[in-house]
């Protein structure tokens, strides 16, 4: 089957003192086709379409579009050249009704007048042709984030794009919320839209695309079709190594309760519910997962637990003491620890470096402190330790942690939180935005502590994540728990109910 | 420069890079200086000359440097380390004022010590002044969530102004005709270390509190809190730092050292508190901080520089006739083109380490 | 022994061309500097001394230097940076920085300093001052000449001895010597630029039926003048010659030229008659004068103008002098 060539790369090179970041990359992009850029984070994915997009220079190499070769300087040019990209955060202005945003940055027919009838109209058609539906005169900030995703595909398609790079766009969505992207990208193929995807998940790239190119360490290590490929290979290819995708899990029989959590109720300043008298118990030895969809109370019930947040009801008690007059800090000193879901907010300050970040928590106690001073050359020891066993990828533990890809700044979080022996271990989204050797190895990780006997609160939006690692499941919606299934037992269908609620489904309802 | 061994060794030529690049665009200042000079009318190359051998080729006039350099160094340092706690204190004028009126009253009305009391005593009232001027606009912060950039500045006015008063209608002797307070007591001066210059004990002071900042900041638990407070609000909170303790010892810190600034000019140089104290020692430590990166021992090298630069300023005046108007201007264009030459050595950090994904 | 002598020799030259050297160096031009709080370009006061040095720089064979918008903060510094770069005399235009002046010039004590209305001198330090009077007492002598209600004002800035002996004493005598039937009324505004209180002070001297007001209160002078204007009364000008503000209101100004204290003060300096210690500088030296507004001279009476002239003349040739002006008012009975 010969099909037309709408992208050629050749030989792209991108150098970064340093690091190469695309070694010799030479891509063909078939016109109408979904084709996957698959790989690790660190890659060269990104740096290779921001190539395309006209973000960075490249060193070497030329690009062909549409037979013929272009020279790309900004995103301005590709974007007259009909290459639109989805970026992974979205460049929406909040307070914009989306009409104002599609328009946003495009020149007037007629200046200076705006024409906004005409240019509503024109949009509309363009919606209607690619079969988007999307209200225009809704402000852009009352949005679901799935939502404002089509709000930045339907701009990128008026400003005349027919192929589109959408930059790891599952990342910020729910599993539902990716399965209607999934559905809008087939329909622009049908309409003979060209899509690139940048992903690192296998499972989405299978679904979706028709072809896979693979790169590891800037290079292109191989370019398949999906259906003559299987998941084995393709992460094989992406990591070079062999990976397990069965968990094998221990059985451990739960010990004594080392978290009590009886009717908690938090309130936000404008009186809005957060949390709906939760109560949940966790057992030394045991994975408590906690499913539900982003922004459903998870934060919060973390942060009450660890006494970052105030509730306005209901006791907490850790290993049987009431924890309502303690400090976060006294708290972490008696056994708690706590991953935070965004680490570069709120795990890592990341222009510190390695060895500073790892003493976050206990810089203040000796012996990481001496007389009135840090005692360097035991905190540099003891990063060097850490670093080895946690197998941290870095030159030196005086990188600064902005440096580490994903994957190894989680390391240094871990390392940090799991090296104290705590006995209750609160975790929130511990793989996101992680490649699958990273993943594995901090699944191990925790199952590693489990094993030893820590209660482990597993707060996950990965519903495959939670169902593989759990002992038990609590699902929590709006602030309330919705009900506790058993992994063994429940199927995906009926947790996925209870993560959308009741509520959700009527208004979809309501919507259609 | 910045490490202590457990800060960050980067790779060497971003780091090359970083520090040529101020530097880089203080002698674009000093060519775009030469070439008002010359629009006015003066050969730039003797002007730059003149001032070169005029400071150096004199030692009392040299000395006259330190005067300058004594009170910017504390103005930058109290500026670097509310920077780096995520205080943005830009009050130091103000600070600085107080922390004069508060030394000038110990040295004034307490007579009869000894100097080795009298002179910390006095250096403890500054510094407590200070703080208090900077702890104001603190607890505004705190309290309020008002934002201290336009507290500490508008602070500011308020305490030259106030000062001014102080001076007129209480201070001041009641047969002077001048508006400035009487001399304080010998016993507060600082010793010169070289008779007959402006070499006093307040140079060794300022060197050493440099030292002692840094020392604070990069190697004592104390200072690892505030940068990571400054570094990251959120990461230390979910750390367990105690972000307000950690703020408040952030301003009275910088309010302190402010406060020292003006101090030292009463200790120092004027033995006096009068209103025009400050010829704004206070902005030039600010831009004197950002060019050294808020590092404390490169704050020295800074400070120096605009210490010579505020002397040679004179100089060239007095010696080619460069009018006044046009240094200002050439100080002007270095606070420009240095903290500009941030932004952009951030820019080529970014480009050449990139983004890796 | 030839040894010596070659030593003996070498040293005589060396004696001689150092000698030679020196003279030469003696014959050096007179380094000046003068050092401003304002900058040269504000009119009036610092303009003034800036003209006087330019002046002296025609003149004289000197070598001139200044630094302008010097602070109270800066002043030292700019003093010993004067110094250090070998000035022999140093003028600073500005009486509040006395005291620095005389700490520096402690330091220095082979060099010159002068301060221009100093009230505090030294070895080295000179205070160059005006008469306080002379001008003063000529524009009294205006105000007795213009008088017709016998009522003419002073408004004075502030209440000292000097504003007693000196301002008042000198404006009595001189409207007395004219017109013996004047009664001067004294007022103290008690401020430099207060120009509301001046007003509200200077209509009180109007109610009273005061027909001639002389103020010599900085800022406030303008708003006088303004009164005066209004009220169709006449003004004397003071320290410039203010009759471009009210051409139809100021009859004379008793001017009083800073130059000519800078001028005068490099000139003592090139005399070698300048010395630590008060120099005043009164009419004789172009520090003060009167000048008539010119498009006034038909108003005078007859005879008024040499009436004044025949008065100034006397105070330069020292026939009257301050002291005499006190004892005779004294001896008259008149509070000054």
């Amino acid at each position: 089957m010969v099909q037309e060539i709408i992208l050629s790369l050749k030989e792209i090179t991108k150098i970064f003192p340093g690091v190469i970041a695309n070694d010799h990359i030479s891509l063909d992009i078939f016109k109408g086709e979904i084709h996957s850029l698959l790989g690790e984070n660190g890659a060269g994915k990104t740096t290779l379409m921001n190539i395309l997009y006209g973000l960075y220079k490249p060193d070497k190499g030329e690009i062909i579009f549409k037979g013929e070769e272009v020279k790309i300087h900004s995103p301005r040019d590709a974007i007259n050249l009909g290459i639109g990209m989805i970026h992974q955060r979205f460049m929406l202005i909040p307070r914009f009704t989306v009409f104002e945003n599609i328009i946003l940055g495009q020149p007037s027919e007629k200046p200076p007048l705006l024409e906004k009838e005409k240019l509503h109209e024109k949009i509309l058609r363009v919606a209607e042709r690619f079969n988007i539906k999307l209200d225009l005169d809704v402000p852009v900030e009352n949005l679901s984030v799935g939502t404002q995703q089509k709000v930045e595909i339907l701009k990128a398609l008026y400003q005349g794009a027919d192929l589109l790079i959408l930059d790891e766009p599952t990342s910020v969505l729910t599993p539902q919320e990716a399965q209607n992207l999934f559905k809008d990208l087939l329909a622009l193929k049908e309409q003979g839209c060209t899509i690139i995807f940048i992903s690192h998940k296998l499972k989405e790239v299978m679904q979706i695309s028709d072809r896979i190119t693979v790169l590891r360490d800037g290079k292109v290590v191989g370019t398949k079709k999906k259906l003559e490929t299987n998941f084995q290979e393709l992460s094989k290819l992406m990591v070079g190594r062999e990976i397990s995708f069965t968990i094998k899990k221990k059985d451990v029989q739960p010990g004594r309760e080392v978290l009590c959590l009886e009717d908690i109720s938090m309130k936000n300043k404008k009186g809005l519910r957060l949390l709906k008298n939760i109560s949940l118990s966790a057992r030394s030895g045991e994975i408590l997962g906690i499913a539900g969809v982003d922004g459903n109370g998870q934060r919060e019930l973390a942060d009450a637990i660890c006494r970052l947040q105030k509730i306005d009801s209901g006791n907490i008690k850790m290993l049987g003491q009431e924890v309502s007059s303690s400090s976060p800090r006294r708290l972490y000193e008696q056994g708690l620890s706590y991953i935070p879901a965004d680490r570069k907010r709120y795990g890592l300050i990341l222009n510190f470096t390695i060895a500073e970040n790892l003493i976050l928590k206990d810089y203040y106690l000796p012996p990481f402190k001496r007389g009135l001073f840090l005692n360097v050359p035991y905190i540099n020891d003891y990063s060097k330790k850490i670093i080895v066993a946690y197998d941290i990828k870095t030159p030196s533990h005086l990188v600064q942690a902005s440096k580490l890809s994903g994957g190894n700044q989680q390391k240094v979080v871990l390392g940090r939180e799991l090296s104290k022996c705590p006995k209750l271990l609160i975790v929130m989204e511990p793989t996101q935005g992680l490649d699958v050797g990273a993943c594995e190895f901090v699944h191990n990780k925790l199952l590693d502590e489990r094993d030893k006997g820590v209660a482990i609160l597993l707060f996950s939006t990965d519903l495959d994540e939670i169902m593989s690692l759990s002992d038990r499941i609590a699902v929590i919606y709006e602030g309330e728990i919705m009900g506790e299934v058993d992994p063994r037992k429940a199927d995906v269908g009926e947790i996925g109910l209870m993560m959308a609620g009741v509520k959700y489904l009527e208004k979809e309802v309501v919507d259609g | 420069m910045e490490d202590g061994s457990i800060r960050i060794k980067q790779e060497r030529y971003n780091k090359v890079f970083i520090t040529i690049i101020p530097f880089g665009a203080f002698f674009i200042a000093l060519f775009l200086g030469a070439v008002l000079i010359f629009l006015a009318g003066i050969n730039p190359w003797e002007a730059y000359n003149y001032m070169l051998y005029s400071i150096f080729g004199n030692l009392r006039l040299f000395s006259e440097v330190f005067t300058h350099f004594v009170p910017l160094i504390f103005c930058a340092l109290s500026f670097a380390v509310a920077f780096k706690g995520g205080f943005f204190n830009v009050g130091q004028e103000g600070q600085l004022y107080f922390g004069a009126l508060t030394g000038a009253l110990v040295g004034i009305y307490i007579q009869g010590l000894p100097a080795f009391i009298h002179i910390p005593l006095a250096l403890l009232a500054g510094f407590i002044g200070g703080a208090f001027w900077c702890w104001i606009a603190g607890i505004l912060k705190i309290k309020l969530g008002a934002d201290e950039i336009l507290n500490t500045i508008m602070l500011s006015y308020l305490s030259i102004l106030l000062i001014n008063f102080i001076v007129m209608y209480f201070l001041k002797p009641a047969n002077s005709y001048i508006s400035q307070s009487e001399k304080i007591a010998r016993s507060a001066y600082f010793p010169k270390i070289i008779p007959n210059t402006q070499i006093n004990l307040g140079v060794i002071l300022a060197l050493l509190i440099a030292i002692i900042v840094y020392i604070f900041l990069f190697r004592s638990p104390a200072g690892y809190e505030v940068r990571a407070i400054g570094e990251n609000l959120e990461a230390a909170n979910h750390a367990g730092i105690n972000i307000i303790k950690g703020t408040m010892t952030v301003i009275i810190i910088s309010g302190g050292l402010s406060g020292l600034a003006g101090t030292s000019i009463v200790m120092g140089t004027q033995y006096r508190l009068i209103p025009a104290l400050s010829p704004g020692y206070g902005f030039e430590g600010i831009g004197a901080a950002v060019m050294a990166r808020n590092n404390p021992l490169g704050i020295i090298l800074t400070t120096f520089l605009f210490a010579f630069l505020r002397v040679g300023a004179g100089a060239m005046q007095r010696g080619v006739g460069v009018p006044l108007p046009i240094s200002w201007a050439i100080e002007g264009i270095i606070m420009i083109l240095v903290t500009a030459s941030e932004y952009l050595s951030n820019k080529i950090s970014a480009n050449l380490i990139g983004g890796r994904a | 022994m030839g040894k010596n002598k070659l030593f003996s020799g070498v040293f005589i030259l060396a004696f001689v061309l150092l000698i030679g050297f020196s003279t030469f160096a003696l014959a050096e031009p007179l380094k000046v500097a003068v050092i401003f709080p304002q900058p040269i370009t504000s009119e009036g006061w610092t303009k003034s001394g800036y003209d006087g040095l330019m002046k002296a720089k025609e003149d004289f064979d000197i070598e001139i230097s200044y630094q302008e918008n010097v602070s109270a903060g800066e002043i030292k510094e700019a003093l010993r940076g004067y110094a250090a770069e070998g000035y022999d005399l140093i003028i600073v235009h500005e009486m509040d920085y006395i005291e620095p002046t005389i700490e520096v010039a402690e330091e220095y004590p082979d060099i010159m300093f002068a301060v221009i209305y100093g009230y505090e001198s030294a070895d080295n330090v000179a205070v160059v001052s005006g008469t306080n009077w002379e001008a003063n007492c000529l524009a009294g002598a205006v105000a007795g000449l213009m008088t017709k209600t016998n009522k003419v004002g002073f408004m004075i800035s502030h209440d000292s001895p000097i504003a007693h002996e000196f301002l008042n004493a000198a404006f009595i005598y001189g409207a007395r010597k004219i017109n013996p039937e004047v009664e001067v009324i004294t007022t103290f505004v008690g401020s430099w630029d207060d120009t509301v209180k001046g007003k509200e002070l200077a209509k009180a001297l109007v109610k009273e039926g005061v027909d001639v007001i002389y103020s010599q209160c900085g800022v406030i002078n303008r708003a006088v003048l303004q009164v005066c204007e209004e009220s169709g009364i006449w003004a004397i000008g003071a320290v410039e010659d203010m009759s471009y503000l009210a051409p139809q209101t100021v009859i004379a100004s008793a001017i009083a030229p800073t130059e000519y204290l800078v001028y005068g003060a490099i000139k003592d300096m090139i005399n070698g008659t300048l010395k630590g210690g008060n120099v005043i500088k009164g009419i004789k030296d172009g520090a003060e004068d009167i000048v008539f507004n010119p498009s006034l001279k038909d108003k005078l009476p007859e005879n008024g103008e040499e009436k004044i002239m025949e008065l100034r003349q006397e105070i330069i040739e020292g026939n009257i002098t301050i002291e005499q002006i006190r004892e005779e008012l004294t001896k008259q009975n008149v509070k000054f």
